[in-house]
């Protein structure tokens, strides 16, 4: 549905974003993953026409907006980083502001607006006002605030950060709805055990895209393989062998009871690791993340 | 029209849902009237005064010349097309600041002092400004007491008849206070926008009405128009303050000074908006506001040091200083019960000032908002 | 065995904020050695646990024993065995690490000899560039590293970190990791508090705590095969769903 054709941002000395290519496709679920400062706030600040792209094109449906912002704005939900509604104004005054300046029609917006409420589980807090509800929900008010202009395409920049577990999961789970009906959702996560929910993720480090893929073909195209393996003896023992081995350093770490390790190439590491135990396991986001970034 | 009342709506439960921050903006202006209206004092060194000659003798002559060698006053006795100052016309000086002092030489001076007699001169003094109206009083007793001695050698041929206009209490408060409340009225007011766009900032809200279809106007607009209403209950509160506690007397119509206030107050809001543009959080924001309101308006408008004895630059930087016009508008509606008509370059000038600002603040956010564009 | 008792024993720990009961009688032991991972939702009284057993927040009733003492009547001497890293510990932005360093070993009561050898320690951990940075601008990871640091300067023998990889990136998190494996290995007891469900699999055991009671305590692994869950954070939602959402 959008696509950004070699964009670039420049901040001083700091590249922030630097010859961005990617697709955000339609009807899918889009995760831009990486460490704070990776560029993912800028990109989507471009996109949205709140920071001046220094070159590159964006295309949405086909066609180069040519500056046009408005034809994003106009089919799209923004949630800004670390975005809080107003915490004086109650949750329905704050809904009820965010449809008047989008210019949702009154009797559409108050459908919406109890659909939304009873959808994100809501409804009881009403009243409440935003500053007294707890992470999760301010989040779920700020998700139900963009939606209320019916946006195609739903941007979110870093929507679960700081956000607990429980919440994070019940978050996602509106997410999942969306794409259900069909709209494009693209967002940016610190969090690589969630960003593996999304159907096409991209990594970011340092403004650059460093791979870009479903789960599935990051996983095809991961040059190592995994292995989950129960130390013979005392694992900290184990482990100074291991930090000791030129082949192995760098590429195992404990966790738990247990070392993971990669291995590129053929064979095994158990040939190098006393054992009792070793299984082979698909690699996580995050194994795949550490790996790229210390390649590059 | 519907985005700009959704946007004035929610200003308002801004205001209500916050009675501290409510409370502070009534509560500040008491504390500083409280603590400045005891405690500021000043010196001035110059007096325009008027001289209305009634006896065009060789004796009023001299004592005319003699005022006017003084530098301490800038005697003028003519009005603006040439003709001699008639009473009426003196006193309608005094009344709009034009002159501090009149001096009025009764017109039997000179039958007086050749019979030997001792004459009264008149001497009107504009006591709406203390420091001022003690000085020109001294000065002028100071120059009469000389001329007696060269005249007859020490007797008291000339006596002063003063009679001091608009505040014949002579108390300082009553010209501090109006000075204050002008002051006061451009920095919470300009605070009032400055804080309620940086909040936006702060939270990250200002992205979504960025985005939005609303009109960069439309935005300031609905973010001005509830603290209009805010700021003219402030200022009302101010002055009902400084009537019941300084007993300081509203001489001129308090719906005539709440318009100029009016006007005072958009420039104060529009000035908080161009402020917020560049203060990325609360803090900043307030610091600069009061930076940039206070320090000028005290200094630079008059209420501190008179506008004559400033330089030519900063005299000049004292004309795009709304709390000028203001100044002297408040001090002559309250003090001398001065009328709109008296006014009118001072209205016109806040609100050239105003409107001025009010698009400056909308280009600078449309500009801010349209990082692109 | 020399020290019978736990590193850490909580009985029936309660704690409640006017009416509302922010811990409702949570009891477990952390074993000397052990690495504990205490996950929950906001609100469910992590911080608010981990505070009474510093003894920074008083108990409403039952008992904290760190290493056998009591924390109610013995908190001077249960004070010197905890070293306690806060959700919100910050170092000083706008001191260099060093100068942080500094300052934080002078009012730990180190002798100048000891703070010497700490000194020296953290310059091997960390570049000397880094040191000599604001904290402001050191990033995040590293920034947590001199953080951690800076709490174990008085060489406690139980450590309890609060949300200590919050907001860290992917990397740095492995590295911290490592660096408790480190702390470990020395023999030290860790409590850690976590938002990020994959460090589960970190620790030796896991507690899941919500609405201020304890819903599930185990090995991570065990848990996993008890419940017939194929994923962490499938049991979070299992352990909480089967308390009851309020």
């Amino acid at each position: 549905m959008v696509r950004l054709e070699h964009i670039s941002k420049q901040f001083g000395a700091i590249r922030a974003v630097d010859d961005v290519t990617l697709d955000i496709p339609g009807g899918a679920i889009t995760i831009l993953a990486g460490a704070d400062g990776a560029g993912k706030s800028t990109l989507f600040k471009m996109l949205v026409g709140l920071a001046k792209k220094d070159a590159g094109a964006i295309l949405l449906d086909g066609t180069d907006i040519n500056g046009d912002y408005s034809r994003v704005t106009a089919v799209c939900g923004y949630m800004p980083e670390r975005f809080s509604l107003y915490s004086d104004l109650s949750v329905e005054e704050n809904m009820d502001f965010f449809a008047a300046v989008q210019q949702v029609p009154a009797p559409r917006r108050r459908e919406l607006k109890e659909r939304l409420l009873q959808r994100t589980g809501m409804a009881p807090f009403r009243r409440r006002r935003a500053g007294a509800l707890s992470g999760g929900m301010k989040q779920k008010l700020a998700l139900s605030s963009i939606l209320l202009s019916s946006p195609r395409l739903i941007i979110l920049d870093e929507p679960t950060t700081g956000v607990d577990p429980l919440s994070r999961i019940e978050f996602f789970a509106i997410i999942e709805d969306l794409k259900k009906e069909g709209r494009t959702i693209v967002m940016s996560t610190p969090y690589l055990d969630e960003a593996e929910k999304g159907d096409h993720i991209v990594f970011i480090r340092n403004g650059r895209v460093m791979r870009q893929d479903s789960l599935a073909g990051l996983r095809a195209s991961f040059p190592a393989r995994l292995f989950r393996i129960l130390p013979a003896g005392n694992i900290f023992e184990v482990m100074r062998q291991v930090a000791a081995d030129p082949d192995l350093a760098g590429r195992a770490h404990p966790r738990g009871r247990y070392i993971r390790c990669l291995q590129t190439g053929a064979g095994d590491p158990g040939e190098r690791i006393p054992h009792l135990e070793m299984v082979e396991e698909q690699p996580t986001l995050e194994d795949m993340y550490i790996y790229y970034e210390r390649q590059a | 029209m519907g985005r700009i009342k959704a946007i004035i709506t929610k200003e308002f439960f801004h205001i209500l849902r916050d009675p501290r921050s409510l409370t502070l903006v009534f509560i500040i202006p008491l504390v500083m009237i409280f603590i400045l209206g005891y405690s500021i004092s000043y010196d001035l060194n110059r007096v325009a005064a008027a001289v209305v000659d009634l006896s065009q003798s060789r004796l009023s002559r001299q004592l005319v010349r003699a005022f006017a060698a003084n530098p301490v006053f800038a005697v003028r006795s003519r009005d603006g097309a040439g003709n001699r100052l008639s009473l009426a016309a003196a006193e309608d000086l005094l009344r709009r600041g034009e002159v501090r002092e009149v001096i009025i030489v009764p017109a039997d001076l000179a039958q007086r002092h050749a019979a030997g007699r001792p004459a009264e001169i008149g001497l009107v003094i504009d006591g709406s400004d203390v420091n001022v109206a003690n000085l020109a009083y001294q000065y002028s007793e100071r120059i009469l007491l000389d001329l007696n001695a060269a005249l007859m050698g020490g007797g008291r041929l000339l006596r002063l008849g003063t009679k001091v206009y608009f505040n014949p209490e002579a108390r300082s408060q009553f010209f501090f206070i109006p000075g204050l409340v002008a002051v006061i009225l451009l920095m919470i007011s300009a605070m009032l926008t400055s804080l309620s766009i940086a909040r936006e900032r702060e939270t990250g809200s200002i992205a979504l009405l960025f985005i939005s279809p609303l009109k960069s106007g439309e935005i300031i607009v609905g973010k001005t128009i509830p603290y209009i209403i805010v700021s003219l209950l402030d200022g009302a509160f101010i002055l009902l303050f400084a009537r019941f506690w300084f007993g300081i007397p509203i001489r001129g119509s308090l719906l005539v000074l709440l318009l100029f206030a009016l006007l005072y107050i958009v420039a104060g809001l529009a000035l908080g908006i161009l402020i917020s543009t560049t203060a990325p959080t609360q803090r900043t924001a307030m610091l600069a506001t009061m930076l940039i309101t206070m320090l000028p308006s005290f200094l630079l408008s008059g209420f501190i040091f008179p506008l004559d004895s400033l330089g030519w630059a900063l005299r000049a930087l004292s004309y795009v200083i709304p709390a000028t016009y203001f100044l002297r508008i408040i001090r002559g509606v309250v003090l001398k019960g001065a009328e709109l008509r008296h006014f009118l370059f001072e209205g016109g000038m806040l609100l050239a000032l105003s409107l001025l600002l009010l698009a400056a603040a909308t280009r600078k956010f449309a500009r801010q908002r349209k990082a692109v564009q | 065995m020399s020290h019978p008792a736990p590193a850490i024993a909580v009985r029936d720990l309660r704690k409640d904020f006017g009416v509302f009961q922010a811990v409702r009688g949570v009891s477990f032991d952390v074993a000397r050695g052990e690495i504990v991972g205490f996950l929950g939702p906001n609100g469910a009284g992590k911080t608010t646990t981990i505070k009474m057993i510093t003894g920074l927040l008083k108990i409403t009733s039952g008992t904290v024993r760190v290493d056998g003492l009591d924390n109610r009547t013995q908190l001077v001497q249960v004070k010197r065995k905890l070293g306690y890293m806060s959700q919100k510990f910050s170092l000083y932005p706008l001191l260099t690490a060093r100068e942080n360093i500094e300052f934080f070993g002078g009012i730990s009561g180190l002798s100048p000899r000891e703070r010497a050898r700490h000194q020296a320690r953290m310059e091997e951990l960390v570049p000397a560039a880094v040191l000599r940075q604001k904290v402001q601008d050191i990033p995040p990871g590293l920034r947590q590293k001199v953080a951690m640091f800076v709490c174990l300067m008085p060489d406690p023998g139980i450590v309890l970190l609060d949300e200590p990889t919050s907001g860290v990136d992917p990397e740095a998190r492995r590295v911290f990791w490592n660096d408790i494996y480190g702390l470990k290995k020395l023999g030290k007891t860790l409590l850690v508090s976590t938002h990020n469900l994959d460090e589960a699999e970190y620790c030796d055991r896991i507690l899941i705590i919500h609405n201020g009671e304890l819903v599930a305590a185990g090995a991570p692994d065990e848990l996993l095969r008890q419940r017939r869950k194929a994923s962490i954070e499938e049991l979070f939602k299992d352990a909480i769903e089967e308390h009851g959402q309020d």
